[in-house]
């Protein structure tokens, strides 16, 4: 097990720069998430600290070395594919123990290590099946199983549940995170699910378009957004962000003003966006008329789109609502959640 | 639907003119060769006169030397010329799949070689080999070396068809192993990469048995035409000298056109075709025998 350090790392193809210089620590033992929209940087990232793609500036430190021209073979990381990348004629045994019989281990070895992920995994009915003869979620298994028997320094995965349905995903997330912790090795995991982001990460590290956004423990993101991307990003339903002007008790947005915990006093005058969470709203006769324009009961809770000042805005309540489209409600804000952004920047304020 | 429209739908008659055209060409004139191997025939009045001869041909066949002979050759010709060619062009592909900047151009210029004629083909390589104004013996003379007369002797004559035949037919493997190792998933070679082995244990491990069943199809193509080869021996060696280089098709063309031997050429022809097949039959049953468990029971210990 061991550190990775990572120092205004950039990456360019021909002259296209692709990651603007990056840098991040990952702890011993510590669980990151790479998270973004496709065509961030973070899949190039990963690769990079696998040693599968040239670093073109900066430093990658695994354990204390810089290992921009090591090879991927001798970095001791294990990386999981997207698509599994299974050795198609090889068994499922032979798949966990290709690593094992290249660093020439004895069999005892190989039998007692493969044997274990296997159980670990419970793959031990399939050992001797083909991968073609695997359904999705085995396959997966069998390439978390390859990376677990080479007990290596980092493990490395990219995207690796994007390719299971629904429910086998949920499973495998609860099961991924445990086996991480239990084995307590490094791990860096790429995703654009920022739920398997949340649930999984020790912290995450939302990037776009090539540079880090924001980097903390999932929880501080949520409460804490440092910007609009990090705010739109983060959380399902995303944050509805409506246009305003502060003013010394709140955010004035058409005839409303809306409560904000932050000192406004500051701010006064100044064109600002209000941030406020669809959860962070709620029914209440003191509050400010909204109409109904779509209602989506999920069955947990009840989210509705309505229309207030002239701007949309997506709400979420753990009751349910018996509203229709076109009804009018009434709405108050939870000014302690509201978040405020620079009109301009898109940055935080206070 | 009923079951006439069913029956009659596009989805189940769409090869039908296609069947019916192969059949139609090459399934007569097949069971015509088979029936001539089977019968004497004579030209009188300008009319075949057919009569049934049983195996008097295959046993002909088996009792002249000269047949024998060029099963042998051809056997060796074949042999050689699908090893060289199938090892030279994983090689070539592997190369060029690495090479960055010259990939394109040297595919281009590798797969020159295979859109010449064969008589074109024949004409360059007999002015290389050729004793007296070929550029190879000019060279061993500038290299103070002895020259040889290489279509004059047995065995530089079948060494030279064979390098004709691998230097000609080398860029239809390559293109055929190189389509296949661009097709490979490109993860699994990077996963093996993570997994600790080197480019050559990734190319042992990885590469080659997933391009497997590109390899086996292309040894079969060209092992069909290493027996099929005809036009650049005949034009370099024309089977000689003292039918060295008398390959199966060679002696079959002498035999039905010059000595117009009708039935015996139809019988080697279905011989040859008999003995192919069952070399095929015979790789693919040691391959199915090799993957079953029953044969290989130790396979999982000992396959790396």
């Amino acid at each position: 097990m061991a550190s990775v350090e990572i120092r205004d790392v950039k990456k360019s193809y021909a002259s296209l720069p692709v990651i603007h210089g990056v840098s991040f620590d990952i702890r011993d033992g510590e669980f990151v998430s790479l998270v973004g929209p496709s065509g961030c940087g973070k899949s190039t990232l990963l690769r990079m600290l696998a040693g599968l793609e040239e670093i073109s500036d900066g430093a990658i430190r695994i354990g204390g070395t810089v290992v921009n021209d090591v090879p991927p073979k001798d970095r001791d990381i294990a990386m999981v594919f997207q698509n599994y990348a299974l050795y198609p004629h090889m068994t499922v045994a032979e798949n966990m123990a290709f690593s094992l019989k290249l660093k020439k281990a004895g069999r005892e070895e190989i039998g007692d290590k493969v044997g274990r992920a296997a159980r670990i995994l419970n793959l031990e009915k399939l050992l001797d099946r083909y991968p073609r003869q695997l359904s999705g979620g085995q396959r997966q298994r069998v390439a978390m199983g390859r990376a677990i028997v080479r007990d290596p320094e980092v493990f490395l995965f990219d995207e690796p549940l994007s390719n299971l349905d629904a429910k086998l995903r949920v499973s495998m997330r609860a099961e991924s995170k445990a086996l991480q912790k239990r084995l307590g090795t490094t791990t860096v995991y790429v995703t654009h699910d920022q739920v398997e982001a949340m649930t999984m990460a020790d912290r995450i590290v939302v990037m776009r378009n090539g540079v880090i956004e924001q980097i903390g423990a999932p929880l501080e993101l949520y409460d804490r957004p440092a910007n609009l991307f990090v705010a739109g990003f983060i959380g399902s339903p995303a944050m509805n962000i409506l246009e305003g002007r502060a003013e010394a008790g709140g955010i004035r947005i058409g005839d409303l003003l809306l409560p904000a915990e932050m000192a406004t006093q500051t701010l006064s005058g100044k064109s600002v966006l209000y941030g406020i969470r669809p959860e962070h709203v709620a029914i209440d006769d003191s509050g400010a008329p909204a109409e109904v324009i779509v209602t989506e009961p999920t069955g947990s809770e009840t989210q509705l789109v309505v229309r207030m000042a002239g701007q949309e805005l997506t709400c979420a309540f753990r009751e349910r609502i018996a509203a229709m489209p076109g009804d009018i409600i009434r709405l108050v804000f939870d000014g302690r959640q509201a978040h405020l952004f620079d009109k301009e920047s898109g940055t935080r304020l206070p | 639907m009923t079951a006439y429209r069913r029956l009659f739908a596009f989805s189940n008659l769409s090869t039908l003119p296609f069947l019916v055209l192969v059949i139609g060409i090459a399934g007569y004139s097949w069971v015509q060769v088979v029936v001539m191997a089977f019968s004497h025939l004579r030209i009188e009045a300008g009319q075949f006169v057919w009569s049934a001869a049983g195996w008097d041909n295959f046993i002909a066949i088996m009792n002249n030397p000269l047949a024998r002979y060029s099963i042998a050759v051809t056997a060796v010709f074949v042999a050689a010329t699908v090893i060289l060619s199938v090892a030279i062009g994983i090689g070539l592909a592997l190369l060029v799949e690495r090479s960055r900047r010259l990939a394109r151009v040297s595919q281009i210029i590798l797969l020159w070689p295979a859109i010449v004629a064969p008589v074109v083909v024949s004409l360059i390589w007999l002015l290389i080999l050729s004793p007296n104004i070929g550029v190879l013996n000019k060279l061993l003379e500038t290299l103070f070396l002895p020259s040889q007369d290489w279509l004059g002797t047995e065995i530089g004559a079948l060494f030279a068809i064979i390098l004709v035949d691998v230097w000609h037919w080398t860029p239809v493997t390559f293109l055929m192993i190189y389509t296949a190792l661009c097709g490979l998933d490109g993860e699994a070679i990077e996963a093996a990469r993570c997994d600790g082995a080197s480019e050559w244990q990734v190319i042992r491990h990885i590469k080659l048995p997933m391009l497997m069943p590109a390899i086996l199809g292309t040894v079969f193509i060209r092992a069909v035409m290493g027996v099929k080869a005809f036009d650049e021996m005949y034009l370099l060696t024309t089977g000689g000298p003292n039918n060295a280089t008398t390959l199966v098709s060679l002696h079959i063309r002498d035999v039905f056109f010059d000595q117009l031997n009708y039935g015996y050429g139809s019988a080697f022809s279905v011989l040859t075709v008999v003995l192919l097949s069952l070399a095929i039959a015979l790789v693919l049953a040691i391959r199915a025998l090799r993957r079953s468990r029953f044969l290989n029971p130790m396979r999982e210990a000992n396959s790396q």
